[in-house]
């Protein structure tokens, strides 16, 4: 008889959580089983989560209640015991194959503390609008100073997560990109190049509302990690900006299949 | 009768290049017009070298509150006090070729349905040396595109009665507020081009911060949604931000002194 190997899934919960039935659904329908929920509530979204969780014995509240992204998830991975964790945010769903193939890839690379997928963009009423941006682009330790192509989906072995570090507060609109590059420090990391995950686009998420603060908190975690992989001898670090406004016609939710 | 042209200059601390900008009015082959020289609360001379061109000539008028309000509400508090068929802006910092002026109002002038025109610029290193022709106005213009890429850049020739119908400079904007008025014109007016040369764009390295950079694109795009609100487009486009902010690792230079 095989073991199922278990995975803890993360799942900050902020604000109204208007679309954290349809994140909980995402991960109900996964083809694989093994996998337990621990929702975090920031700060007032205790009740929210409580709702959504109590009819599912797979899914548990963290037991601390915190008022920030980093420390709710710290506090949560601190407590774990499972061999994987991945964190899904309560505004955007899995692929019902997400979970597995990431599995898949990690079973191949037994060296491999991480492995992350592609993802595409939905809005509001989950219409399409396009690829996510970077994941396509190559990964490598050094490539991901330059560019965050790991994520936002990512199954990470627990060991590997707990010997970088872990989530930290140190930037606090950029606990992701900080988290992957001290793991690219001490673990190797693998690409699964398959859209296995909608990140929800509305004027609430955090890379909307927030947007300025994630550039500059994103910039200062490059400048730690130069300075702590001693690049900052021979190196100065800079940030260029270039923006535009893209109009697109508004079209139906029609799959995920151009991009897969 | 020639036609008045206001030209408003807002003023913050710019005393090395002032002289070269008004220099650059005074240097106009279309004579009627009046400088609105609006100093924000400069501490650095500039206001005096102000008072000194409009003591010289009154066609300058000094304006100003001795405080620091910002350059969007700089520009719109001396638009307020303009007297001109039409109206502009330039910057402290940058230059008018000789026929701006006469150049844009005959253009407006043969096509008197225009809100606004705008030109062609070049852009100058701080030392007024020529770096390369400016690339916005590269972009076709229409009112639709004016929504994703801002090419009605300088030089902008306003008609007055265009710019008091639709509002005029937001003054609570402190960036974008140019990109926004034009938006506002370009829904209820036509806008013309013209390919010339008209304006020196001075560029100064290191004068904007990441986060005033940040700002002014948040400011562009959410003017440009409200544009597309107003156009009552949002049930058939989406409007996105594209944005590229590149991590770049320089190596460093070698101390190059002895």
């Amino acid at each position: 008889m095989t073991t199922m190997p278990s995975i803890t899934v993360l799942v900050p919960v902020r604000g109204d959580a208007a679309y954290l039935q349809a994140a909980l659904d995402s991960l109900r329908a996964q083809t694989v089983d093994g996998w337990s929920a621990l929702l975090c509530p920031l700060g007032d979204a205790v009740h929210v989560a409580g709702t959504q969780a109590t009819s599912d014995p797979r899914m548990r509240i963290a037991a601390t209640q915190s008022m920030t992204e980093s420390d709710a998830l710290a506090h949560a991975a601190a407590r774990i015991d499972s061999e994987f964790l991945c964190v899904l945010d309560a505004d955007d769903m899995l692929e019902p194959t997400a979970l597995a193939m990431l599995l898949q890839a990690l079973d191949a690379d037994p060296d491999a503390g991480m492995a992350y997928s592609r993802h595409v963009l939905v809005d509001a009423k989950d219409r399409m609008l396009g690829p996510g941006p970077l994941c396509e682009l190559a990964y490598s330790p050094q490539a991901l100073l330059l560019d965050f192509m790991t994520g936002p989906l990512r199954l990470i072995r627990t060991t590997a997560y707990r010997d970088a570090g872990g989530h930290r507060g140190t930037h606090p609109d950029a606990i992701e990109y900080d988290l992957c590059l001290r793991l690219s420090e001490t673990a190797g990391i693998v690409h699964v190049p398959r859209a296995l995950y909608r990140r929800r686009i509305h004027p609430q998420a955090p890379e909307v509302a927030r947007w300025p603060e994630g550039i500059e908190g994103r910039y200062n975690a490059f400048a730690d990690a130069v300075k702590r992989r001693g690049l900052d001898a021979d190196y100065d670090c800079a940030l260029h900006i270039d923006s535009w406004h893209i109009m697109q016609p508004l079209r139906p939710f029609g799959g995920v299949g151009n991009w897969r | 009768m020639p036609a008045l042209i206001s030209i408003a200059i807002p003023i913050y601390n710019t005393a090395r290049f002032l002289p070269a900008a008004l220099d650059s009015l005074l240097a106009q082959n279309h004579a009627e017009w009046e400088g609105l020289l609006w100093d924000d609360g400069s501490t650095d001379g500039s206001g005096e070298i102000a008072t000194d061109y409009a003591r010289r000539d009154p066609r300058f008028r000094v304006l100003g509150n001795g405080r620091n309000n910002g350059v969007s509400a700089a520009s719109s508090a001396a638009l307020a006090e303009a007297r001109g068929d039409y109206l502009a802006v330039l910057d402290s910092d940058d230059m008018l070729e000789p026929d701006a002026l006469a150049s844009m109002l005959d253009f407006m002038r043969e096509r008197p349905q225009l809100g606004m025109a705008y030109s062609q610029y070049v852009e100058v290193a701080e030392d007024g040396t020529f770096l390369t022709v400016g690339k916005r106005f590269l972009k076709p213009y229409s009112s639709h595109n004016l929504m994703v890429d801002f090419m009605t850049y300088q030089f902008r020739l306003i008609r007055a009665d265009a710019y008091r119908a639709v509002g005029g400079i937001d003054a609570g904007m402190p960036v974008a507020y140019d990109y926004e008025l034009c938006l506002r014109l370009s829904e209820r007016f036509d806008v013309g081009y013209l390919p010339k040369l008209l304006y020196r764009y001075r560029m100064r390295p290191g004068s904007i911060s990441h986060a005033s950079r940040l700002r002014q694109v948040r400011a562009s795009f959410d003017a440009a949604q409200r544009s597309l609100q107003r156009r009552g487009m949002q049930g058939q486009y989406a409007l996105s931000l594209g944005l590229r902010a590149r991590h770049v690792l320089r190596p460093k230079q070698p101390d190059t002194e002895t």
